[in-house]
């Protein structure tokens, strides 16, 4: 038996082109192909990376140090020394929603990359194997889902501590639910086409047939409900940080200045919560749009559909 | 959403059938194009229930509304682990009831769905 190489698995199926140019080229290739046909959501795909890029580049970016108190600047409105106002013990607004997007970005990411994938590996061998494995794993998705995200979210982070790690643990539970769900069902009618049935006529085992066979076709719905769940993932982890079961209070999350705002006052300034509001309304809406167009392109029902 | 759901209902043969025999455009789109389309809709608030459900805690946190949002916030920030755990299993019995009710809805729209 041949030793499977991750490589050829992890190919994307929309390989088309007939002789295979450099990794890097037909990755730009793609990409142009993708702005052509979706210029809408290229361009909030170019707003995602630019967020991405200001959340690696955060302490270049920032005019101030987020943590840092300005005590002759409590509680000020925008200005040309505070673009976006300061908050009540004198820390820069904007410095604090740059650095932000650090906490919420790292944690959406991994959370939905943890979660996903687990999913989606445990869909891939509930759909593959079916029987007595795949209908008590459908119950334990079930149990997952019948909490509505945010509620589940809270009690395990409650449940474990604060910390960046478990809210990334928290989020990922119920990312968990929707992979195995979504997988599952495109396994389902995967492995009855002709193909992995010749391939298990040759006698390929289990678990080539499974990631050779079936999990390459399991990219395209992979990405398309990794994006989509970028945008809930960012609201999630804002959501447990407002509530106060996010990452402890110094360090600046979007979630954690909201809820700083709101004991700033009886009416919190408008500034405080405009500007984190902002820049979560913005990514979910950035995230969100791209994994439209992702979807578009790469979904075979929808193509050509608008 | 209800919108290219009624579109794509709209362009099926039996409304065709329906205006030839003569009836009426309204009495077409509320009888016959109406409940096939809002199944999609249908489904899809069963998700979007489980969101504003949720959704209801910050809000209500924000806006200081009492509820069981605050309650729970309350819960959460106090690290008060009995009444948390009442709350989410009384949220994950609403939930899963609304979803039940969102299911029987979905049942009665279109009678092909059944319970096997």
């Amino acid at each position: 038996m041949s030793t499977i190489t991750p490589d050829a698995a992890l190919q994307p199926p929309l390989q088309t082109g007939s002789a295979t140019p450099s990794l890097p080229r037909r990755i730009a290739r793609n990409l142009r192909r993708f702005a052509r046909r979706s210029p809408m959501s290229a361009f909030w795909g170019c707003i995602a990376a630019a967020i991405v890029v200001m959340a690696i580049a955060a302490p270049a970016i920032a005019p101030y140090n987020p943590l840092k108190s300005d005590f002759r600047a409590m509680t000020k409105p925008p200005s040309e020394r505070h673009y976006f106002g300061s908050d009540q013990i004198g820390r820069d607004t904007l410095s604090r929603v740059i650095h932000g997007s650090r906490a919420s970005l790292t944690i959406a990411i991994g959370a939905v990359v943890l979660g996903t994938t687990l999913g989606a590996l445990w869909g891939l061998a509930c759909g593959y194997f079916g029987g007595r494995f795949d209908i008590i794993s459908q119950r334990v998705i079930e149990f997952l889902q019948s909490f509505p995200d945010l509620i589940l979210a809270m009690a395990i982070a409650m449940a474990l501590g604060a910390g960046m790690g478990t809210v990334i643990v928290a989020i990922a539970i119920t990312r968990i639910s929707f992979g195995g769900r979504v997988i599952r069902a495109v396994v389902l009618s995967l492995k009855e086409l002709t193909y992995v049935e010749a391939a298990r006529g040759i006698g390929a085992s289990h678990l080539r047939i499974m990631a050779q066979h079936i999990l390459p076709q399991c990219i395209a719905p992979y990405l398309i409900l990794a994006t989509t769940h970028l945008g809930v993932a960012i609201i999630i982890e804002a959501s447990l940080g407002f509530l106060g079961v996010g990452i402890p209070p110094p360090t600046p999350t979007w979630g954690n200045m909201l809820a700083d705002s709101l004991n700033a006052g009886l009416v919190p300034p408008w500034w405080l919560v405009l500007f984190p509001g902002a820049a979560i309304t913005l990514t979910v809406l950035a995230f969100n749009l791209l994994g439209d167009g992702i979807r578009d392109i790469l979904d075979p029902r929808l193509r050509g559909a608008v | 959403m209800a919108r290219s759901s009624l579109l794509e209902v709209i362009r099926e043969d039996y409304i065709r059938t329906a205006r030839a025999k003569g009836l009426n455009r309204r009495v077409v789109v509320a009888l016959h194009a109406l409940p096939n389309a809002l199944l999609p809709v249908v489904t899809l608030s069963g998700v979007l229930l489980g969101f504003v459900l949720a959704g209801s805690i910050p809000v209500e946190r924000a806006f200081g509304t009492p509820g069981l949002g605050y309650a729970m916030a309350l819960a959460v920030s106090e690290r008060d682990v009995f009444v948390m755990q009442n709350l989410v299993f009384f949220y994950a019995i609403v939930f899963v009831v609304l979803n039940i009710l969102v299911d029987l809805i979905s049942a009665w729209l279109d009678p092909r769905i059944r319970y096997r």
